[in-house]
This record gives structure tokens, C-alpha cells and sequence, in this order.
């Protein structure tokens, strides 16, 4: 991650939180994970070595108000809050360099559906984390030869299954095959404004922003994709689209949470795509000292039989 | 011979000031049209091309008169550009009070703007379009106003301008 893309979110920021915050990227750009901001509560830093509160000047934790949480989210949405309305109904929303800030706060809704976020008491800058060559691991289980397996990779939250994911479709677009990613959270191009923040590869494609059930079936429909990489498949919904999508002959790459692979292969929503012989494989995602490894499982459709 | 040369020279300088004078209610009536146009714009920018305000501004000065077109690049260029906690509503007053003279509006007219201004980019689609569709139904009344007023009075500052020449070219002769 470059430090010019970590900087991009000082522009957000102002007052002492931009003070204060443009010190530690100076000294510690590379491993800041996550900024969080409660309203009347400590501002705290994580890195890769855990949280600490963010000082000001005379050594005081800083502490934002309401309005001043109020204000920095009218600057992450450029003053336009209906230009990030449909982000803001899904609790975050991406900022120029690709990274994401979630949001915490009273959902307006109407008939079960949310409509709109007020008194927002709680940000999340999660900082975009690109880090090219960390699938290097992977790409041995992905690539064989010169065809595309489809795979699933599990792994626990914040392990790095997002990161390894865009750097497999980096390599695999970059080796030449139409890559088609639905990013509905925007984590896996960060796109800000139509262009990926995150190098994705030469021969990708992204649709944000849209369910990834129908985002898959669109590609599949318009983009005529060698490979769907999609992220987090978690409803039913979704497992049929991959499905379709396995079946007219597309590989998917896609991620699921899971700690391990008994409690993946067992889950209702990844039990279809096992049986369908199509995800032979699936690998699992460890970090040990801030070090990725793959453990790779091979699957085979007998295991359900019984 | 010349004292006819100046009389019509004293008659049609007048006439002329006249003229003049009554083209500044015109003035106003054509920047009202503009201000119409530029919300329309706007709100075309913000509901079918979801540009952030900034940027909506700017496209909104696109086939703009150019005084127009100066103060909505003004203030889009002090948008994008602004200190972390500055209010929408204080750049655009700001930038009014910058181009004040420039526009030709009454206080009325400025008076909507800044009241459209404190609400834009606060909530969604259906709420900018509420303060756009407000701001410019309040336009119009006062577009109506300075029309009538305009089509009662411009006939009448012509003739009174052309009265005036008349008057001092008699008395001069």
C-alpha cells in the first residue's frame, strides 16, 4: 500500500484529529489496519501488533464529539449524502484510495428495509490493504497448467481472505484470462468514482455496488467472464448464482468465513457447491505474526453421499 | 442645421438612458430564467447522474450565461476546495456576496439561494429534489413579479427618458 494512498484520508479528516493522524501516518502508515472513532470516546489506531488510543499534543487521548463525527462524515460523503445513499444503507462507505469507513448509528427503515443511517455515533476507517504477492501461495492450487480451477477460500474475519482474493484476480486477469468481480462491498477494486483503487489486473472487469446474485448473472450475461471472483458467499441466493454460473462452464473464485473446514463444508450455503463437483478444493486461510499460509483441502462429492 | 443636429443628438441621449435604464429589470428577468435553468440542471446532475455536489454545481454551468457560469464555477472550485469544517451554506454565501454585482439579483432572489443552499447535499435523492422543486417554484414567483414589472415599466422609462430629451432640447434651443 502506497503512502500517497494512505494519505488520501487525511483530506477527510480535519482539526486535531487531522493533526494527530497525519503524525502517526508518517511513522506507521504501512501498518495501520483500522481507525476507529466512537462518538465521546477515545479515537483508537489498530496495528498489526494491536490498539492504541490516538494522543494529541499534551499527550490526551482524543476524544470526538457527536457533531464533530457528524462533520467528518459529511466530509467522507464530499458534502453529497444521496450520492452514497445505497453505500450508506449497507453501513460503509469507500473514500478515495479505495479503503472502506464503516458506519454504526440509528437505521432509518420502512417496511424492513433500511432507508438511510442518522445519528451516526460510530466510524470505521479500515484502511484498504493491497498487498501484491500475497496469493503467491494460493496460485499454485488455482492455476494449474493453463486452466482456472474454481476454489473457495475460507478463513476467520480479518484473517486476509479479500486481499488474497484480489491479488489471485490480479495475477490470473494479468495471465491473461477475463477476470468479472462483483464487489458489492467495494472491498475487492475499491472503486472510487468508476476507477479501481487496487491494482485488479489488466483484463478485469467490476460491477459494484449490486447484489452479487444478480451481479454474477450479469457478467456471466454482458462480460462473457473465464473467471467470476466474487467475496463472501453467504446466502442461498448467491450459491445458486455460482452454481449457475459453474454451469455454463465459468470458474469461480470466491471467499466464505469459516475457521475450519468441517464447519465450512457443513454450512447449508456451501454444501451445495461441494456436491456439484465443481469446487474440488478449497483452502484454508491462516495468519501466524502477520504471515499468511494456505492449507489447501481437497474435497471430493463421495463425502456427502453417505 | 447644427442646432437640429444637437437636439436630436439631446433627444436620442436621453432616449437612450432611458432605455438603458429600463433594460435592468430585464436583466433581472433573464437572470431569474438562468437560476431556473442552472436548478433544473442541478437537479438532473444529483437524481440521474449521482454526481457529488461539487461536481454537480460545475456541470450545472455548463451552457450557462457567463456571468452565471463564473459564479457557479466559483463556487464549485471553493466546494471542492474547502477547509474541513466549512458549511455548504457559507461558500455559497460567500460566493453570492462575491458576485452580487455581477448577477443583478434583488435581495429577494438572493435570499432563495441561500435558503436552498442550507439544505443541499443533507439528505437523499427525494429531499434534494424537495429543496431544488421549492427553490424553484419561489423563483418563478419572483420571475412573474419582475416580468409584470418589467413589460409595466420598461414602456414607461423609454418614454420618460425621450420626454426628458425633448424637454432639455427645447429649453437648450
Amino acid at each position: 500500500m502506497s503512502k500517497e494512498r494512505v494519505l488520501e484520508i487525511l483530506s477527510y479528516t480535519y482539526g486535531r484529529l487531522k493533526e494527530q493522524l497525519s503524525e502517526v501516518f508518517e511513522n506507521n502508515y504501512n501498518d495501520i489496519e483500522e481507525i476507529r472513532i466512537r462518538s465521546k470516546r477515545p479515537v483508537i489506531i489498530k496495528t498489526s501488533s494491536g490498539n492504541t488510543e490516538l494522543l494529541d499534543k499534551d499527550l490526551k487521548p482524543i476524544v470526538m464529539s457527536q457533531s464533530e463525527i457528524d462533520k467528518l462524515f459529511d466530509n467522507i460523503c464530499e458534502n453529497s449524502r444521496y450520492a452514497y445513499m445505497n453505500e450508506i444503507c449497507n453501513g460503509y462507505v469507500t473514500i478515495n484510495g479505495g479503503h472502506r469507513v464503516g458506519i454504526a448509528g440509528r437505521a432509518v427503515c420502512e417496511n424492513g428495509v433500511i432507508h438511510n443511517f442518522t445519528d451516526i455515533n460510530s466510524l470505521n476507517i479500515r484502511i484498504a490493504s493491497e498487498r501484491k504477492g500475497a496469493s503467491d501461495a494460493a496460485m499454485k492450487y488455482v492455476l494449474d497448467g493453463n486452466e482456472i480451477k474454481s476454489t473457495l477460500i475460507f478463513a476467520p474475519p480479518m484473517v486476509g481472505k479479500t486481499t488474497v482474493l484480489r491479488d489471485i484476480a490480479r495475477q490470473i486477469s494479468d495471465f491473461g484470462f477475463k477476470v468479472g468481480i462483483t464487489d458489492d462491498r467495494g472491498e475487492i477494486a475499491g472503486m472510487y468514482r468508476g476507477s479501481p483503487q487496487n491494482d485488479i489486473g489488466r483484463f478485469t472487469d467490476v460491477i459494484e455496488n449490486a447484489p452479487k446474485s444478480e451481479a454474477i448473472i450479469m457478467l456471466i450475461r454482458c462480460m462473457s467472464p473465464d473467471v467470476i471472483v466474487t467475496d463472501e458467499i453467504s446466502t442461498m441466493k448467491e450459491c445458486e448464482a455460482v452454481l449457475s454460473a459453474v454451469g455454463t462452464g465459468v470458474k469461480v473464485i470466491g471467499t466464505t468465513h469459516g475457521s475450519n473446514i468441517r464447519e465450512v463444508t457443513e454450512r447449508p450455503v456451501i454444501k451445495p457447491l461441494i456436491k456439484s463437483g465443481e469446487f474440488s478444493q478449497l483452502l484454508e486461510l491462516k495468519r501466524c505474526k502477520n504471515e499468511l499460509s494456505i492449507i489447501p483441502h481437497s474435497i471430493s462429492v463421495s463425502m456427502f453421499d453417505c | 442645421m447644427i442646432r437640429f443636429v444637437l437636439a436630436m443628438i439631446v433627444i436620442l441621449g436621453f432616449g437612450y438612458l432611458g432605455i438603458l435604464y429600463s433594460s435592468g429589470f430585464k436583466a433581472r428577468v433573464l437572470m431569474l430564467e438562468e437560476l431556473k435553468a442552472m436548478l433544473s440542471a442541478l437537479e438532473f446532475n444529483i437524481t440521474f447522474m449521482n454526481l457529488p455536489l461539487y461536481e454537480a454545481v460545475l456541470a450545472a454551468s455548463k451552457n450557462r450565461s457567463e456571468r452565471v457560469k463564473r459564479f457557479l464555477e466559483n463556487t464549485a472550485f471553493r466546494m471542492k476546495h474547502r477547509t474541513g469544517e466549512e458549511e455548504t451554506e457559507n461558500i455559497w454565501r460567500s460566493a453570492l456576496l462575491e458576485s452580487e454585482d455581477l448577477l443583478q439579483l434583488k435581495k429577494e432572489d438572493i435570499e432563495i439561494i441561500l435558503e436552498f443552499s442550507k439544505n443541499l447535499g443533507k439528505g437523499d435523492k427525494e429531499s434534494e429534489i424537495n429543496n431544488i422543486h421549492s427553490a424553484i417554484s419561489r423563483i418563478e414567483q419572483n420571475h412573474n413579479e419582475a416580468l409584470n414589472f418589467f413589460r409595466d415599466n420598461s414602456k414607461l422609462y423609454r418614454s420618460i427618458g425621450l420626454a426628458i430629451g425633448v424637454f432639455v432640447a427645447i429649453i437648450l434651443i
